[in-house]
């Protein structure tokens, strides 16, 4: 693979299909981007070429089975995991992983001396991390109707992650999880079992059930009164549950100190 | 009562459990059941102690008939009480479930009437919210000492993990903190579980039995600072419980002075430094491929509060190091401070590829403040003091004052567990 002349820089439309038929691109044009960047990001630039890459879903296809194939799952999961962060040069640290993954296959994930590796493996942990802390820390509410919603607002792109995950705890309930700073919802049915994700805006508020507030205090209760007063250590406790996540939790946490059996 | 006034007393009545683990057991539950288990286990919360809430932990009642020193419930304190019925907690249980506040249920009890009859309502409970809300969330049930096998064997077939309290760490202190629960028998039932769990596990192969007998596997509990036995009688009695009795998780639980009685001890707080050197023992013994006897021997009968019990270790065998992270084996990486099963494996990776200096090391976050002090990168070592013992000792130690150790060093009469007798 040769640098050309001119730089370029892919421009694609964000989603994920997108990332894989841009990188696609360049492996097959045998030339390597600038810069690989999402449309809402990209801020035009005079020393570039731009090259608008369309998304292509049999391309998108046809390429992440070639990852599969010729490095390993596990790297396609990280690249995936990875872009989730919407990180800034994420797209980059991938095409380079990538292209030393083509190379030497599935010991690219050994490569740990070399930064992109690395990074798109931090990438990829952190955004397993912070899923699998939102997998305890959605709160979901009784909906009048009978389903069940619930507001979060991750650092990064979870929801794919979670679906799946909720899926088979709850496949017997409707539920929705929304992600108000993305501005999108997981929704699940459970006649269908499938779910799908949509696009919601920041305000939707769901009414509550009748009985809801009742278990919501149950609840609270609950959570004052299992602490125990002379082992008190609010640093742990915002060590694995950071205040960033308080704003939709049912419980208060610190609540305890006010709490006390009449 | 009003429910939540129930709520309220029994969930703080069971807090004093520790456990709250809600891993180990995984492939229940299908698409027309409520919930499933995760085999990693998920924290739901975090109180304002620092301790996980996985899982709804409530007594089913706090009346008791036993009179155990140690404990909050015991039948001669005044304290408000109450009962849940069966169906109250498997419907609570459920409404928190559902909103996924919680991972599963912790149903425990103080011994009401008889230790039959409490059984029975701990099973009907779990059997209300198997069979009546095909709910197929995590479940951890106390096995009450005294009850009847079969009762508890049934709530086995049904439970994820079960677990008996050892209370204290010898049988001549329990004997003396909580002489009746002595008589009923704590070693019985927890062999009677680790039997059934390696029979199940053997009949699942052979014969395609598809019900599994605690999954999840049995835990227990003991009480540290309350008597007088030394860390390494309580770390050998550890030991002893992985080995023989099939057990998961020992948990320790610094003594909390909740009642006032003369044969307990006055202390100023909870040991909570002493509880956590014993924890930290515990994986090395789990994870690290540690034996009891090379972390204390006799002559030194308790961990250091100053430094963490590997760091005292790799400090007594300071032969051994450093080691070269280039060359060493796995096991001998895991035994250098600061490097756990995660950093050994990404060393053990990433030098196939090449040569590692301190600064790769540093690049792939692996936390050099205290391995610093026992390795040498392609034959460098980069701590800037002396190899001695006593100079990384000095620079190991944590700054806060030691707390004082109450029953001095050692009690050489005391007998501790028999667990040969038991088996």
């Amino acid at each position: 693979m040769k640098n050309t002349e001119n730089k370029k820089v892919y421009i694609y439309d964000g989603s994920y299909q997108g990332l894989l038929t841009a990188l696609f691109r360049s492996f097959k044009q045998r030339e390597i981007p600038a810069k690989i960047i999402a449309k809402s990001k990209f801020r035009d630039d005079l020393f570039y070429e731009r090259v608008e890459v369309k998304t292509e879903n049999e391309k998108a296809q046809f390429f992440s089975s070639q990852i599969k194939e010729h490095i390993s799952a596990q790297a396609l999961n990280n690249i995936f995991h990875a872009y989730l962060s919407e990180s800034e040069k994420m797209e980059l640290y991938i095409f380079r992983y990538l292209f030393t993954g083509f190379k030497v296959g599935k010991k690219v994930d050994e490569f740990l001396t070399k930064d992109y590796v690395r990074q798109v493996q931090d990438l990829a942990h952190k955004v397993r991390h912070e899923s699998h802390r939102l997998k305890g820390l959605v709160r979901l509410q009784e909906a009048a109707g009978g389903k069940y919603y619930a507001a979060v607002e991750p650092d990064y792109k979870t929801l794919a992650l979670l679906a799946p995950h909720f899926k088979n705890r709850f496949s017997t309930m409707d539920w929705i999880i929304h992600d108000k700073k993305r501005e999108e919802a997981v929704i699940f049915s459970a006649a269908e079992k499938e779910w799908l994700l949509i696009d919601l805006e920041n305000e939707f508020e769901p009414e509550l059930s009748l009985k809801e507030k009742d278990v919501q205090q149950l609840w609270q209760a609950f959570f004052s009164a299992v602490s125990i007063k002379n082992r008190s250590n609010p640093g742990t406790q915002r060590q694995f549950m950071p205040k960033k996540y308080w704003k939709h939790l049912i419980e208060s946490p610190g609540s305890s100190r006010k709490f006390k059996i009449k | 009562m009003e429910l939540q006034k129930k709520l309220e007393i029994l969930s703080d009545a069971a807090k004093y459990d520790v456990s709250c683990s809600s891993s180990g057991s995984s492939g229940r539950g299908d698409s027309s059941s409520l919930g499933n288990t995760k085999a990693a286990g998920i924290c739901h919360s975090w109180t304002d102690d620092g301790r996980c809430v996985s899982l709804l932990k409530i007594l089913f009642t706090n009346y008791c008939i036993y009179d155990c020193q140690y404990c909050v419930n015991r039948a001669s304190n005044d304290r408000p009480r109450a009962s849940f019925t069966p169906e109250e907690v498997a419907q609570l249980t459920v409404d928190f479930y559902k909103r996924n506040y919680i991972e599963g249920l912790f149903l425990s009890s103080a011994v009401c009437r008889d230790p039959d009859w409490t059984m029975e309502q701990l099973l009907k409970t779990v059997q209300l919210l198997r069979n009546k809300y095909n709910y197929q969330g995590y479940i951890h049930l106390k096995a009450i000492p005294g009850a009847d096998f079969k009762l508890i064997y049934q709530a086995g077939m049904l439970a994820d993990r079960m677990s008996v309290n050892i209370e204290l760490p010898s049988e001549s202190s329990l004997e003396k903190l909580a002489p009746q629960k002595k008589k009923a028998g704590i070693l019985a039932p927890m062999k009677g579980i680790g039997a059934g769990i390696e029979n199940n596990i053997i009949e699942r192969k052979k014969y395609k039995v598809k019900d599994k007998f605690v999954p999840a596997g049995q835990s227990t509990q003991l009480i540290v600072g309350a008597s007088p036995e030394s860390d390494r009688q309580i770390i050998s009695l550890s030991e002893g419980l992985y080995d023989h009795f099939n057990l998961k998780r020992v948990y320790y639980s610094a003594y909390l002075p909740v009642n006032n009685s003369s044969l307990l001890p006055t202390i100023p707080g909870p040991p909570l430094k002493r509880e956590h050197r014993l924890y930290q023992a515990d994986w090395l013994l789990r994870f690290y491929g540690f034996k009891a006897d090379e972390l204390l021997t006799p002559g030194r009968e308790n961990f250091d509060l100053k430094i963490d019990p590997k760091a005292d270790w790799a400090l007594n065998n300071l032969d051994k190091f450093p080691v070269e992270v280039n060359t060493a084996g796995y096991e001998m990486l895991l035994r250098v401070p600061g490097i756990g099963p995660r950093s050994a494996a990404k060393i053990v990776k990433a030098r196939k590829e090449k040569r590692l200096t301190h600064y790769n090391l540093k690049k792939m976050r692996i936390v050099l403040k205290r391995a610093n002090f026992f390795i040498t990168c392609d034959g460098k070592y980069a701590a800037a003091v002396p190899f001695e013992s006593s100079v990384i000792y000095d620079r190991l130690a944590e700054n806060e004052s030691q707390q004082l150790s109450l029953f001095g060093s050692s009690s050489g009469s005391n007998q501790g567990w028999d667990l040969e007798k038991a088996k």
